[in-house]
């Protein structure tokens, strides 16, 4: 059966009441799990998985994408308005988004993030739609050292991005790598730097490290702020929706944005965090105003809004193809395949078309079940601001305590958060910044993971690193944000010299 | 001046002590089997980034003559009535956390009493303050009992 017809049979499956009341309801708990900090988009799949059990196949699918969809969207409204990330995926949205909703324009910021946020997830699933099978052959082709240099790039990316000293934000990327690398050893599970602390055997979990190093800085500041109000603003729907002109003006950020995040889904091990900060520094590169980046300009959103989303589909595209998740959640929609008896990989397609493709369809019914959740709640999210501080401070503290103590149910992971939290504080009092650091801490165990598993599959031969293409490319990359800021400085000081000296 | 030097490079000397610690921790780990790397070596490699970059920054700081710099921007904004109000609320927030993990006090009690007691310290105590601190703790709280009990059905600590 051709593609279109696939398309028709796929939609026979998804065009009912019952699927759409289950997406709308699915995108409302997504967005929900997704506002609050600490709660992920893979903790809520993961809860929602035994609720499938006794659903029909299409149902329950379409109840896992649907809280997937609307957790990856949610985390940008606590980034846009405490500038507290919800999920990994929205560390760049806090760049410019806070800075923009502290002018008093929440209503505007929240509009592009949503906005960037459906183009940008809208044009992963086009692309799962009509090219799966051709991308994930050519995903497969990239070896474990180019996955290494990929990462590294993302880690060099973010740190170029930061504010203030680029070797101090390095630095917190590899502290932030090092915290990543306590617990047990990924490929010969010996236990790393516990200390024989049996707590610490599985490392520290993401949730209490995330929110720590956002939510606990950020609060104890706002303590101390406590009197600071946000600038006087109305939120009217002509300007939450962006104009036709500006996105006319974006769309190549955007659609330049939404092939890096879908490109970036199709790697195993990278995901939405990297995604989000490429396409944050593709976007600041290619700005005629590099400077305003930071100070809340709409392009720092619509790219790395566009780019996280953007890897929702982006990472179906090896699980149906190839069987192979690229992500948690995918990890987990893979066993609710497999609990209906689907078994991804090449024969899916053939087999299960219907399916496959109501899979598909129903992405994007999620895609736009989001958009106009969002859309419609925009008003009271953006009227967080207008409270006074006191009474937000407090229950944020009490969201960030639950939200970490559900990652395994016990009071250390409480601990960890508070002790993460007052590191972060600290280190960010003396100018190390804590973006790099989160990332540094999600992004260490794959990038070491690639690297020891190349290194065992060219028999410790790290030439292959150096020569490799791919990895060429994407270290050379590393090598030319690293050094042209230094050489961009080196420039002006001399050139502030010679002024100096000709006066 | 000289004070603010000392607190600018306390912390990256604290950073480089602590990385040559974890070092020496390292080097205790089993020699690999059947991989060329080894548990180790990737975490010594970070190490040796950390300490690197760090003193790389150290460097440039001295070299540029901005070494108070650091300590000058940890110390700016601290005046002692914000400092004392972000200790107590901390320190509210600690005892908080001491008796959910050491009693047997219900969460949902104790959550609305700290979100209560919080929110009336940071309103500067009055009496409207109050007044929005019972409601906003009331709510709160019975917001957390019907996410976390009634639709994720979760253990509360």
């Amino acid at each position: 059966m051709d593609i279109l017809g696939n398309i028709a049979s796929g939609l026979d499956l998804i065009c009912n009441l019952k699927i759409l009341s289950i997406v709308i309801l699915g995108t409302t708990l997504g967005i929900m799990v997704g506002v609050i900090p600490g709660l992920t988009a893979t903790m809520a799949v993961a809860l929602a998985i035994p609720m499938t059990f006794s659903m029909e196949t299409m149902s329950g699918l379409a109840l896992l994408i649907s809280i997937y969809v609307g957790g990856m969207t949610g985390g940008l409204i606590s980034a846009m308005l405490l500038n507290i990330p919800g999920t990994p995926g929205n560390i760049a949205t806090t760049f410019d988004g806070y800075p923009m909703s502290m002018r008093g324009e929440p209503g505007r910021a929240l509009g592009y993030g949503i906005t960037a946020s459906f183009l940008g997830g809208g044009f992963s699933y086009l692309c799962l739609l009509f090219l799966a099978p051709a991308i994930a052959n050519l995903a497969l082709k990239l070896n474990y050292f180019s996955i290494f240099s990929i990462i590294m790039c993302a880690m060099v990316m973010i740190a170029d991005s930061s504010q203030g000293s680029m070797f101090k934000a390095l630095a917190a990327g590899c502290i932030g790598m090092l915290a990543g690398l306590v617990g047990q050893d990924p490929i010969d599970a010996s236990y790393r730097l516990t200390f024989d602390v049996y707590h610490l055997s599985a490392g520290f979990t993401e949730a209490s490290v995330l929110i720590g190093v956002f939510a606990i800085p950020q609060l104890l500041s706002d303590m101390k702020n406590v009197d600071l109000r946000c600038p006087h603003f109305t939120v009217t729907y002509r300007n939450i929706i962006p104009k036709l002109v500006e996105l006319r003006e974006s769309a190549g950020l955007l659609l330049r944005s939404a092939l890096i995040g879908t490109g970036i889904g199709i790697i195993p091990g990278v995901g939405a965090s990297s995604s989000a900060i490429v396409a944050y520094n593709q976007a600041k590169a290619t700005a005629k105003t590099p400077e305003k980046f930071g100070t809340g300009v709409k392009e720092g959103i619509l790219a790395p809004e566009a780019a996280n989303n953007a890897v929702s589909g982006g990472a179906m595209i090896p699980l149906l193809t190839l069987g192979i998740p690229g992500c948690p959640v995918a990890a987990l929609l893979l066993s609710g395949l497999i609990i209906k008896d689907l078994q991804p990989g090449p024969a899916l397609f053939s087999n299960n078309a219907d399916i496959v493709y109501g899979f598909f369809l129903a992405f994007m019914l999620a895609n736009l079940s989001m958009f106009f959740l969002m859309l419609a709640f925009i008003k009271p999210f953006a009227q967080v601001l207008k409270l006074p501080r006191y009474l937000l401070i407090p229950p944020i503290l009490a969201f960030c305590t639950i939200g970490a103590f559900m990652s395994n149910n016990t009071m250390v992971d409480v601990w960890v958060l508070v002790g993460f939290g007052i590191f972060g504080f600290v280190l960010e009092k003396f100018g190390y910044p804590m973006a790099p650091f989160v990332l540094g801490f999600i992004l260490g165990p794959p990038a070491e993971l690639q690297l020891r598993r190349g290194l065992t599959y060219s028999r410790g031969d790290i030439t292959l690193l150096f020569t490799d293409p791919v990895s060429v490319v994407f270290l050379i990359l590393s090598l030319v944000i690293l050094v042209l800021p230094l050489w961009q400085q080196m420039k002006l000081s001399r050139r502030m010299a010679s002024d100096a000296h000709t006066s | 001046m000289r004070k603010d030097c000392v607190l600018g490079f306390l912390p990256p000397l604290i950073i480089i002590v602590a990385c040559v610690f974890f070092w020496f921790a390292l080097g205790e780990l089993p020699l690999p089997r059947f991989e060329p790397m080894g548990p180790a070596l990737f975490p010594k490699i970070v190490l040796g980034a950390i300490i690197g970059l760090t003193l790389l920054d150290m460097l440039c700081r001295g070299l540029g003559g901005n070494t108070a710099a650091a300590g000058e921007k940890a110390r700016e904004g601290n005046d002692p009535a914000s400092t004392r109000r972000t200790l107590i609320c901390l320190s509210g927030f600690l005892f908080y956390l001491l008796l959910l993990d050491f009693t047997d006090i219900s969460y949902l009690l104790l959550t609305f009493l700290f979100i209560a007691a919080e929110c009336w310290y940071l309103g500067h105590c009055g009496r409207r303050a109050l007044v929005l601190a019972l409601i906003v703790g009331l709510g709160i709280t019975a917001l957390i009992y019907f996410i976390f009990g009634v639709v994720l059905q979760s253990f509360f600590p």
